[in-house]
């Protein structure tokens, strides 16, 4: 069987450091402000990025407050609807599952971004073209984890093939009850979470 | 990202789920790892990789790969020590990949050409720049003596206050006879209730031994945001089934892992302590042995005078340092450390005619009467219960842990806070047992066996470095009391970090003859600065240090040429040096010299030469996972932890008490001031000497300004919603900053986050509003901490 990339963020243990999205930045020469990885708090806001009145916010009314740390990324869907927005064929799927941008036929104009249900794509506004999480596929095909698997402060990512049921995330994601985001638009995102611990004795945020 | 568009998804993703710490999660034991370089793509396009260290000194001192091509550093990566769990980065490490070729950095030595804090400077050469400093610390040596040169070794920013940069401007002072003052007390960085109980931080243990722990109390620890690299344990423990709680008066990233938060007002966690304490006590829930053995609890206490009753008071050829205890076999008082007595704990005794009662009753009869959980509960805003519950817990759930933080201490009674919660565990006898003890920072202080060797201070000839408690440079400047200090050589941002900031810049630094400010940027402080020298990064020298929680040595290469003119912390020192007399005492060669101190007959240095660090990393002589004070033997006079402490008396203090902060919601100043601000760190900068500001990474994550957490209870009362800019002030003086309504923050307490510079301030300053009162106790027990959050203050809508 085919191989199908994917990444396990297991919340419980992400303090939303954002190391993951400056170890993108280091991995993937980006300079520039934009990220292929941010970090929200899921709180006061519902995702509350760094250095806004979200962040590290909980929800909740005193004491009874909780909030948990979403990074999120490109989910390099199994039918990725930026793949079927894209009008030059730019964005194109590989057999391992990897989400790509030919840069070389991307004209910038930006439909996948409208695309994207997970907002995780970014527009470049030097090189006037569409970027994003590639799951680093360069290192991937030199046997090398990506790189904010590698940097994670609290080893809360994981990287594997979920196509293979012996592998690492496989096990996670079956005895985690491990889910995707937006199952029910039928995108099939490799990206999977196992759900944040909750802190007892508060109510939980339900909205 | 645009944030509305996340609600879409947000509604799938969070449920109701039971946590489930019974089953193992990932393992990261599994992840690939390797002591060789990592074969990526190097040979392939001309890349050299090189291994260093990070320089933030979060005390975790990660290794790094660095990868150089073209003379410039290309990518940072995480190096392995010797075991996987300690492979490892974070987003400050990596980052300084924008710092070492930062456009922003300083580039040429620069000298004074305005007013001091103008910011106008010219350019200057090396040999001038040595020159001015060299003459002039000569002409106040001569003058006034080698002590009124001040010397505030770089601290945090280059982690030049150890290894190699460390030492060196540590042997200068020495040979000067310079100043050297104690940063960390007056950082507030230091727990002073160890210096007492005599169980440090260096007694702790491997960051691995969390995974023992049954339960880990984070207590007021900003470990979520600094020290985070430990939350990796602290995450497999409660894999294994670990209960994590957390007490803060903020909610913490911590506290959303944690099984509980525990708001608590600022500043009252002793008598939480203490409460608990009673609890321990009036349910026998502490450990008789330990008590009995290790610590001084059973001693004998004279009532008519409150000292502890000695051997030559019950026999007149008795020692007179000698401790005694009621054995209950022989119904009589002994010897302390008789191998056959056995300590009654309990009990007022007569002892020829000298009524005495043992500490344990003393400090039973203060928890009963001061400090029950109802009590107690009045004072920290804590229901009785909850104290009732966790002290139970504490000392049953077997071994438990605790991680104090920085947060419990900077007030005016700090110190008594820290006392509380060490009688809390010398109670529990999780001490030299794995999984146990206190957590803090601080850890083994590796320095401590290098010094032994030939280029420690004391062994310098030419005189010796005075220290001084820091807070004393301000008298010592404007008075000359303790001595005078006339020249201050400081890296460590005094204009950000030191408190009550008007006072340092209206009156300390425009009294001196002369300031030198070594750093990477031009910081607020530089500024103020009549002579800056650009030094090198970690990544443009040689260098060697330690981490403080996990006991290992890392060896930095030079990777890459120095920005345009700086110079490495070695090499200023050796040309000041060679300036004023002392080359001889100094070799121009990183090596030579970090083979002197190296030359040590400490049996933990064994192994550690030059050449194996040059190998990898180096582990003291110490088992793996170390666990601290195994063998139960503290520094104190006793040789026990000592709760009952014979030289507080003169205060009052001799047990440890709860006493209300100064500026705190019962104050008199709070009818003026309601508000108690509070100082959460950010992410963004490891110490608060740092600089997010010139790192375009970090900059756009703090989105390069402070922000102030507020209750909306409080907020409301004052109309302040989300982004409104608010002033903050008290008498001292006013900031102006924007609002954060934060449902996390304990009502009438507000957070603004320490460590921005002045031009990230709508207006003013942090230390603008922050107090430098010093308490005696403090500097009778060692040096004085800052009181910085006693800190009353009124917001208002601007």
């Amino acid at each position: 069987m085919a191989k199908r990339y994917a990444l396990v963020i297991d919340l419980r243990r992400c303090i939303g450091c954002t190391t993951c999205s400056v170890a993108c930045k280091v991995e993937n020469g980006i300079t520039t402000t934009e990220s292929w990885v941010t970090v929200g708090t899921v709180g006061k806001a519902d995702f509350g990025l760094p250095g806004t009145v979200g962040y590290d916010t909980p929800a909740g009314q005193y004491p009874n407050v909780s909030m948990y740390y979403l990074p999120m990324s490109c989910m390099h869907c199994s039918d990725p609807p930026c793949v079927d927005a894209c009008p030059t064929g730019a964005s194109y799927k590989r057999e391992d599952g990897i989400v790509l941008i030919d840069q070389s036929k991307c004209t910038g104009c930006g439909s996948c971004i409208s695309a994207c249900l997970y907002d995780v794509r970014v527009a470049n506004s030097e090189k006037k073209v569409v970027e994003k999480c590639t799951l680093c596929a360069h290192r991937i095909d030199k046997g090398q984890d990506p790189f904010c698997v590698v940097c994670c402060v609290t080893k809360a990512r994981l990287f594997g093939d979920i196509n293979d049921p012996n592998s690492e995330v496989t096990k996670v994601i079956s005895e985690h009850d491990g889910y995707v985001l937006l199952p029910e638009r039928g995108t099939g995102p490799s990206v999977h979470y196992v759900k944040s611990k909750i802190t007892k004795g508060y109510r939980w945020w339900l909205r | 990202m645009g944030e509305h568009s996340k609600r879409i998804f947000i509604n799938t993703t969070c449920g109701t789920v039971a946590a489930r710490s019974d089953i193992p999660m990932l393992n990261p034991d599994s992840l690939s790892h390797t002591h060789q370089k990592p074969d990526s793509t190097l040979q392939e396009n001309s890349e050299k990789i090189v291994q260093s260290f990070c320089p933030n000194w979060c005390e975790n001192t990660c290794r790094l790969w660095a990868h150089v091509k073209d003379g410039r550093l290309v990518k940072i990566e995480p190096a392995p020590y010797s075991r996987p769990k300690y492979h490892r980065v974070c987003l400050n490490g990596l980052s300084y990949l924008q710092v070492v070729h930062s456009p922003d950095r300083l580039k040429y030595p620069l000298k004074r050409t305005g007013q001091r804090g103008e910011g106008k400077f010219q350019r200057i050469s090396w040999d001038e720049a040595t020159d001015i400093i060299a003459k002039k610390f000569l002409a106040v040596r001569e003058q006034y003596g080698g002590q009124a040169i001040a010397f505030v070794r770089p601290y945090g920013a280059n982690m030049a206050f150890q290894g190699l940069s460390g030492s060196s401007y540590a042997r200068l002072a020495s040979l000067i006879g310079a100043t050297e003052p104690f940063l960390e007390g007056f950082l507030s960085d230091m727990d002073l209730g160890a210096i007492l109980s005599g169980y440090p931080p260096s007694m702790n243990s491997d960051l691995a031994d969390w995974e023992n722990s049954k339960l880990i109390i984070i207590w007021a620890s900003g470990k979520d945001q600094t020290y985070w690299q430990e939350f990796q344990f602290i995450f497999d423990a409660m894999e294994k089934g670990a209960k994590l709680i957390v007490i803060d008066p903020i909610f913490p990233s911590a506290a959303c892992k944690a099984d509980e938060w525990i708001p608590v007002r600022p500043g009252t966690d002793g008598a939480l302590a203490l409460a608990m304490v009673n609890v321990m006590i009036s349910k026998r829930l502490y450990d008789e042995e330990f008590v009995a053995k290790y610590t001084n609890l059973p001693f004998l206490v004279r009532k008519d005078n409150g000292r502890l009753l000695r051997e030559v008071d019950i026999r007149l050829t008795g020692n007179p340092d000698t401790y005694t205890v009621w054995d209950s076999v022989t119904n009589s008082a002994r010897i302390a450390d008789s191998t056959d007595v056995r300590p009654a704990l309990l009990g007022n005794y007569d002892v020829n005619g000298i009524q005495c009662a043992t500490a344990f009753q003393l400090l039973s009869e203060l928890v009963a009467e001061q400090y029950t959980p109802e009590l107690a509960s009045e004072m920290t805003g804590i229901p009785a219960e909850t104290i009732r519950r966790i002290a139970v817990e504490y000392a049953t759930r077997k071994p438990a842990a605790i991680a104090m933080g920085y947060r419990l201490w900077p007030y005016y009674h700090g110190h008594l806070t820290c006392r509380a919660v060490h009688a809390l565990v010398a109670l529990s006898g999780y001490i030299g047992v794995p999984g146990g003890g206190i957590k803090g920072p601080g850890g083994m202080g590796i320095a401590a066996p290098l010094n032994k060797g030939p280029t420690g201070y004391w062994t310098t000839p030419g005189g010796a470095t005075k220290f001084l408690d820091a807070r004393l440079v301000y008298d010592c400047v404007e008075e000359g009391k303790p001595w005078p200090i006339r020249a201050l050589y400081s890296s460590a941002n005094f204009a950000v970090t030191w408190p009550n900031r008007k006072r340092v810049l209206e009156k300390v630094i425009p009294s001196l003859d002369l300031v030198v400010v070594p750093d990477l940027f031009m910081t607020d402080s530089a500024r103020y600065a009549d002579i800056v020298l650009p030094v090198c990064t970690i990544f443009e020298r040689t260098d060697f240090a330690s981490s403080f929680q996990h006991y290992e040595f890392a060896w930095a290469d030079k990777a890459v040429e120095p920005w345009y003119e700086s110079k490495t912390d070695h090499e200023i020192v050796v040309e000041i040096a060679k300036k004023m007399g002392f080359g001889k005492y100094f070799s121009e060669d990183p090596e030579t010299y970090v083979r002197l101190m190296l030359n040590s007959k400490d049996p933990m240095l064994e192994g550690v030469t030059v050449e194996n660090m040059k190998k990898g990393p180096v582990r003291l002589n110490l088992s793996y996972p170390y666990v601290g004070a195994a063998d139960r033997k503290f520094p104190t006079p006793s040789g026990r932890i000592e709760i009952y402490v014979e030289k507080m008396i003169e205060f009052g203090e001799e047990l440890p008490l709860y006493k209300e902060p100064i500026e705190g919601a019962r104050s008199q100043i709070a009818k003026k001031y309601p508000l108690t601000m509070i100082n959460k760190k950010t992410r963004w900068v490891t110490h608060v000497s740092q600089f997010a500001g010139p790192i375009p990474w970090l900059r756009e994550l703090d989105h390069g300004e402070p922000m102030l957490d507020i209750n909306p209870i409080d907020a409301r009362k004052r109309g302040i919603a989300d982004n409104d800019i608010v002033s903050v002030f008290n008498d001292r003086g006013r900031i102006k900053v924007k609002a954060r309504l934060n449902e996390g923050i304990v009502p009438g307490v507000v957070n603004v986050p320490p460590g921005h510079w002045a031009k990230s301030y709508i207006e003013g300053s942090l230390n603008d509003l922050t107090t430098d009162i010093i308490n005696p106790v403090h500097q009778a027990i060692f040096v004085s901490n800052t009181s910085f959050f006693e800190c009353a203050v009124e917001v208002r809508k601007v």
